[in-house]
């Protein structure tokens, strides 16, 4: 068995327009990762991969220990899977889609706790897909996907488009998935507040290329905005640390990367007054990594 | 075959029962205006059992490969434990299972029709395996053209060359002497003719079919 959910080395994938390109990134068991990227990154294209759905044109993929996608079949037992572009039969109701899914999965389906779901989510179990809002949709394809107790769960934008209460019996369900260690979350979003809510893993992806991948603490850690006030115009260009320079009259900021005390220094012996050494936010953190790999300027 | 492929296939059969026992129904009610005397209600049987047969054939193909795909549910359906090949299978068993149960039900009927009523020929019966034969290949070109293009623009486009073309095949069929002179006779005779169109119709199928598997297996984006 092997020590990680899923692994993919060197994974690349070319479309006319648009090139996922030299993919290395692994998630142990029982990890969270949430990915985050722009829209047309590259995070369902890279989920598509790790489903069987596309086979890359290049690189080696794992998933659960199957080589993907050749051996699919066998890892999509115990994988789950919920997009925001993924739809149910819509003439049909959600207990024949539960009926359905309980004989493709008889031994892993749990039937008390698809009860429990349908309640927890305010689902009706007679009503006809056709007939759910966008949210029901979603949380039936969640219930339909945790009821069956997969050992990996990959979630591509599930929270895309839903009201703010439907968006909150999603991720608390999904907090409560994550309590069980043994299971391996792959959480795909544009919305970091989600994903900084439930991952402890974050990678950023930005066309076509992960940009970082590590820790929740260590990116929010190595990340600050200085904010200084000088009387006269300070001389700070950017470089390994300083990522990027908002001057405003007297005011300054600083978006660093790597920080440490020892830094502020050079800037008051400039005669710069530090009026804040601030964390930024996963959304501010993801911005910074993006724009200094676009501008080329390594984080 | 797989338990989950077995479930796939009743799956898209169960969905589909209800407007397939419709045509069914209306399959059998022009097996009866067939055996009327009258020429008018026997024409009227003939264009409402061709119909149903196409029907029945496009209203699967559509609603269990296109459609699915359209509406997003694919992605449904290959999160599950299946390969895409596994896929492919399912369909092409549900979409067979259904159309020559349907297919064959009237084929019987169309040969106790045939056998069974003094006013319609007993020659008529050649032509008729033909023509049924012909309904089987273009509903497999059908099929086939569905899985592999992905696409209801170009499904569409077939299916109305593939209508259009039954009538002109109907026309060419009948064009032939080693048919046409045995098609108001008593007797069935089975030439050359016969044979040839028999056995080419049957490889198309089997052609068809497997052309359809080669180029799903090889596939590199299966959504």
């Amino acid at each position: 068995m092997s020590d990680f959910a899923f692994q993919m080395h060197q994974v690349a994938k070319q479309y006319p327009h648009f090139q996922l390109q030299n993919i290395d990134l692994q998630l142990p068991n029982g990890g969270i990762m949430g990915l985050i990227g722009p829209n047309g990154a590259g995070k369902s294209t890279l989920i598509r991969i790790l489903m069987g759905l596309i086979a890359a044109d290049k690189g080696t993929t794992e998933v659960l220990g199957h080589n993907m996608p050749n051996h699919q079949a066998l890892a999509k037992v115990n994988i789950g899977f919920v997009s925001e572009d993924m739809r149910l039969y819509k003439n049909a109701t959600l207990q024949w889609h539960m009926d359905f899914i309980q004989r493709i999965y008889p031994e892993q389906w749990n039937q008390k706790y698809a009860v429990s779901l349908l309640s927890k989510f305010d689902l009706i179990s007679e009503q006809k897909i056709k007939g759910m809002s966008h949210g029901q949709r979603v949380k039936s394809s969640i219930l339909l996907m945790l009821a069956r107790q997969p050992k990996l769960l990959i979630f591509d934008e599930p929270t895309t488009g839903l009201d703010p209460v439907a968006r909150k019996e999603v991720l608390n369900e999904m907090m409560v998935v994550l309590n069980d260690e043994d299971r391996s979350i792959l959480f795909s979003s544009h919305n970091t507040q989600d994903v900084e809510q439930l991952s402890d893993q974050i990678t950023f992806i930005d066309r076509g290329e992960i940009v970082s991948s590590d820790d929740k603490e260590s990116f929010i850690e190595n990340w600050r905005r200085i904010r200084l006030h000088a009387d006269s115009p300070l001389t700070i260009s950017v470089d390994q640390h300083v990522k990027e320079v908002i001057n405003q009259g007297r005011n300054t900021t600083l978006i660093m990367h790597q920080f440490n005390e020892s830094m502020l220094r050079q800037w008051t012996q400039q005669g710069a007054v530090v009026k804040g050494v601030e964390y930024m936010s996963l959304e501010e953190i993801f911005v910074a990594e993006v724009e200094a790999k676009r501008s080329g300027v390594a984080a | 075959m797989s338990r989950i492929t077995k479930t796939l296939i009743l799956k898209d059969i169960k969905l589909n029962l209800s407007p397939i026992i419709l045509y069914l129904l209306l399959g059998i009610f022009s097996l009866w205006l067939l055996t009327s005397s009258q020429l008018g209600v026997f024409n009227t049987g003939a264009v409402i059992l061709i119909s149903m047969v196409i029907i029945s054939g496009i209203h699967m193909i559509t609603t269990t490969v296109t459609t699915e795909r359209n509406d997003q549910v694919l992605p449904f359906v290959m999160s599950l434990p299946i390969s895409f090949v596994q896929y492919t299978h399912a369909k092409i068993c549900a979409n067979f299972a259904v159309f020559l149960s349907f297919w064959l039900i009237l084929l019987v009927g169309l040969m106790w029709v045939i056998f069974g009523q003094p006013q319609v020929p007993d020659g008529m019966a050649i032509f008729t395996l033909i023509l049924m034969l012909e309904m089987l290949v273009m509903f497999t070109l059908l099929l086939s053209v569905a899985l592999v293009s992905e696409s209801q623009n170009i499904t569409v486009v077939v299916m109305s060359i593939t209508n259009i073309g039954l009538s002109l095949f109907m026309f060419w069929l009948s064009g032939f002497e080693a048919i046409n002179s045995f098609m108001q006779t008593e007797q069935v005779v089975w030439n050359s003719t016969a044979i040839t169109f028999v056995a080419v119709e049957l490889l198309l199928v089997v052609v068809l079919l497997a052309l359809t598997y080669l180029i799903q297996a090889r596939k590199k984006d299966f959504i």
